[in-house]
């Protein structure tokens, strides 16, 4: 980790609730006052029992969940912006320079070809094609994709192998925040270890990571700081 | 894909439109970006297809403008232009891909001169050019170029639909309108067909306005969402959010009758 790290996304007074308006409109609360900050090169894990709501965190950070109160602040292209005031436009710009996020599942366009769909994220930014191939075909391999199946869409793949191509196509890209939703919930100690070896190659290069990592092994390898929802629930 | 804040591509002021004592669409706003892909979802008789008709200048609003950033002026109001200049803009920088391939297609002339035809609107006169241009986009959209000068008639409805779409974009349009552009497919052909979409508005940068009431092929393919209801939209927002954690009931709804597959 850097000595100077610089502070790169600032929680603060972060509330989620769901209003289930088809069953009497009962609001459900997630979290309230939840404030954290993250540095360069940290990776903070979020720690806490099942339905604490730290997928939900991750997912409220990404935007993919809607938040109204408190704020989270990105630091983007030289500035700060906050995610919970900002405007689609804003978070899709967030989402595709500064902001990576591993979801449990793979969702992709079906027929498309692995190789094809790791490459894209690079081809968007506006990369060659030789590059963004080559840069596909690395992670690929990084990640121990055999070569016999990169000309395939990843729709027949087992889940572990559908695990790292998700994983492939954000860690094509260098982003400098990565929100990681248990990464290698589905791996064997091997293919656990290819991306444990990521993950901390990414963060000694100063990408700061919020990760859920039910994996004792896999937490202690790559995690810097933890974040108990619970505890924070009732010290709020 | 380039998305940058610039001027917005398309302007929708308090657009209102009404059938009778009906409501066609009410009080909706919204702005497209270049390079960014729109989805309107809602059930039938929402109101999608007269605001897609409302924004494509097919159909005069009864109040609120539609203001498109022309190349030379900057943002105009469409409905203001003249006859003329609303037609050259629709022939030049729009294309419009109907539900029914054969709203969008001279079925009478070779699936050809259906591509060229939008290039002999603009003033090209050389045919060979015309004629190299229309089978570079015949393979475009992945077909056997011998189908060149066949007539639609004897295509299939994936088919048309993919020579709908080379027609439309032979001319480099900035924004595209689509009207249920999957709807009458077979899945398999459906899911060749968004990619292809997706594809073209990736490599081309054009903004795109896609109704469909399939949620799935909105996750895919657009970027922000927007769900209309007697027409009014109810909510509008990053297309994952909205199908992740929608906020109005209509919605709530909406996402939560999706059988899974």
């Amino acid at each position: 980790m850097k000595n100077t790290a610089i502070e790169v996304l600032a929680v603060k007074n972060l509330k989620k609730s769901f209003i289930l308006h088809n069953q009497n409109s009962i609001e459900l609360p997630v979290f309230d006052n939840i404030s954290f900050s993250l540095k360069e090169g940290e990776c903070l894990v979020l720690a806490g029992p099942s339905g604490t709501g730290k997928s939900t965190l991750l997912r409220s950070i990404y935007g993919n969940y809607l938040t109204h109160f408190g704020e989270i602040n990105i630091y983007h292209n030289q500035s700060w912006i906050n995610l919970v005031e900002a405007t689609p436009h804003s978070i899709l710009n967030v989402r595709r320079q500064t902001l990576g996020y591993v979801s449990q599942f793979l969702r992709v366009i079906p027929r498309i070809s692995t190789l094809d769909l790791v490459a894209e994220p690079l081809l968007e930014q506006g990369e060659t094609e030789v590059h963004s191939i080559n840069r596909a075909k690395d992670i690929l391999q990084k990640l121990a994709i055999p070569e016999t199946l990169w000309d395939l869409p990843p729709a027949t793949f087992s889940g572990g192998e559908q695990q790292r191509v998700n994983i492939a196509i954000t860690f094509v890209k260098e982003f400098p925040i990565l929100l990681l939703d248990e990464p290698t919930a589905s791996l064997d100690q091997k293919n656990k270890q290819a991306v444990i070896d990521l993950i901390i190659n990414a963060r000694d290069k100063g990408t700061a990571i919020i990760g859920i990592f039910h994996d004792e092994y896999v937490r202690n390898a790559v995690g810097t700081s933890i974040f108990d929802i619970e505890e924070a629930k009732h010290a709020a | 894909m380039t998305m940058s804040l610039q001027n917005p591509l398309l302007k929708v002021e308090n657009l209102s439109h009404y059938y009778g004592d009906q409501i066609g669409c009410e009080n909706i706003n919204f702005d497209i970006y270049n390079g960014e892909v729109l989805g309107v979802v809602g059930e039938s008789g929402s109101g999608k297809t007269t605001l897609l008709k409302l924004i494509s200048g097919l159909l005069c609003p009864n109040a609120g403008s539609v203001a498109f950033d022309t190349r030379i002026e900057g943002l105009r109001d469409i409905y203001k232009m003249s006859e003329p200049e609303r037609r050259l803009l629709m022939r030049t920088d729009w294309g419009i891909v109907y539900q029914n391939p054969k709203d969008g297609l001279r079925m009478n002339v070779s699936a050809g001169a259906n591509i060229g035809e939008r290039l002999m609107a603009i003033g090209n006169r050389n045919y060979a050019n015309i004629r190299s241009d229309s089978s570079d986009w015949l393979e475009k959209v992945e077909m056997d170029l011998e189908r060149m000068d066949h007539f639609p008639e004897t295509f299939s409805g994936g088919m048309l639909q993919r020579l709908q779409i080379a027609r439309n974009l032979i001319t480099k349009p900035r924004l595209v309108f689509m009207d249920e552009p999957t709807s009458g497919l077979d899945v398999s052909v459906q899911a060749r067909l968004l990619d292809l979409v997706r594809g073209l508005v990736s490599k081309l940068g054009i903004a795109c306005v896609i109704v469909s009431h399939d949620l799935g092929v909105m996750r895919l393919l657009s970027h922000r969402l927007m769900v209309m209801k007697s027409g009014k939209v109810v909510e509008q927002g990053l297309t994952d959010q909205v199908l992740d954690d929608p906020q109005d009931p209509y919605t709530q709804l909406l996402v939560s009758s999706i059988l899974p597959v």
